[in-house]
């Protein structure tokens, strides 16, 4: 089952590890990002440097879907991870029945973004992104660790 | 002489550092801080790394990252800045792991050895003291 969507620049790192899998009590890490899964090196540090009870695996868009299908029936709870909404809207185009929300989590504050929460940064593309997303249908919201107030997208979105 | 790097989530390192400093009396040679901060690109920070250890491989110095959590974004650029290389990252760095790297690396040409007891020593300062017990 996929327990959580969430994007997350930095994919997996310190909060992630320490907050998201245990408060979410994630068995698996699915990441869904083409550079990284395209960069052996990177991909190697993803997959390796994780706790011995937790399986995580990078995969392509095109790679993943068979992967979050099968996620998506089985009793593993999987946490579905990726950099940015862009992906989201995109697999939501090849994979059917995805989870109706997302949630965003940490993005940096890089060239050209603009801030939604203090520590969500989204670049134009990717609030485009979100806005296509809400108008199927699709929950999303802002929130780093479960123990923080939700943001809403209605609360932020005239910033875009 | 064993060059250290840290590298960690915001400024533990400077901290760290600034501790070891107290103690010995005076700042350690060949100690570097490399902390992440909010805002900073993995792959820029890594590549801030990378050009670190290239710096000593071609000078043929040994050397070793220290970084905070094991998995998280320091070890992550650590690793991949690192990926080259035949050395070795020491995840979960502590005041007491810094200091005995720091003095023992004056006394010490195994480097494998080095790290290995520096690790155990800074497991064996960890513990739990019952204050009630201890002064009964």
């Amino acid at each position: 089952m996929l327990t959580l969507v969430r994007c997350d620049d930095r994919l997996i790192h310190g909060q992630c590890m320490t907050v998201i899998i245990k408060e979410y009590d994630i068995e698996r890490i699915l990441v869904v990002d083409d550079f990284t899964a395209k960069n052996s090196i990177l991909k190697t540090v993803f997959q390796k440097a994780m706790p011995p009870e937790i399986k995580g695996n990078v995969y392509t868009i095109k790679d993943s879907v068979q992967e979050i299908t099968e996620a998506m029936n089985n009793n593993e709870r999987t946490l579905l991870l990726m950099k940015s909404p862009i992906v989201y809207r995109d697999l939501r185009k090849e994979v059917a029945n995805l989870p109706l929300e997302l949630n965003i989590g940490p993005m940096s504050n890089r060239r050209g973004t603009t801030s939604a929460t203090p520590t969500a940064h989204l670049l134009p593309q990717e609030a485009d992104a979100i806005k296509e997303l809400t108008e199927e249908g699709v929950h999303v919201y802002f929130r780093q660790v479960p123990s923080q107030k939700t943001v809403e997208w209605d609360e932020v979105k005239d910033k875009f | 002489m064993l060059k250290i790097i840290i590298c960690t989530h915001s400024n533990l390192a400077m901290g760290l550092k600034d501790s070891v400093t107290m103690i010995l009396g005076n700042e350690p040679k060949d100690l570097y801080v490399m902390p992440f901060l909010e805002g900073d690109d993995m792959m820029e920070y890594s590549n801030k790394l990378k050009k670190i250890a290239e710096e000593y491989e071609e000078k043929g110095e040994k050397y070793v990252f220290l970084v905070d959590l094991y998995g998280a974004t320091p070890f992550n650029a650590s690793a991949a800045a690192l990926a080259n290389f035949d050395t070795k990252v020491i995840a979960g760095v502590n005041l007491g792991l810094l200091l005995e790297l720091v003095v023992a690396r004056d006394f010490s040409e195994d480097y494998d050895l080095l790290l290995k007891e520096s690790l155990e020593k800074s497991k064996d300062n960890m513990k739990i003291i019952d204050i009630k017990e201890m002064f009964e």
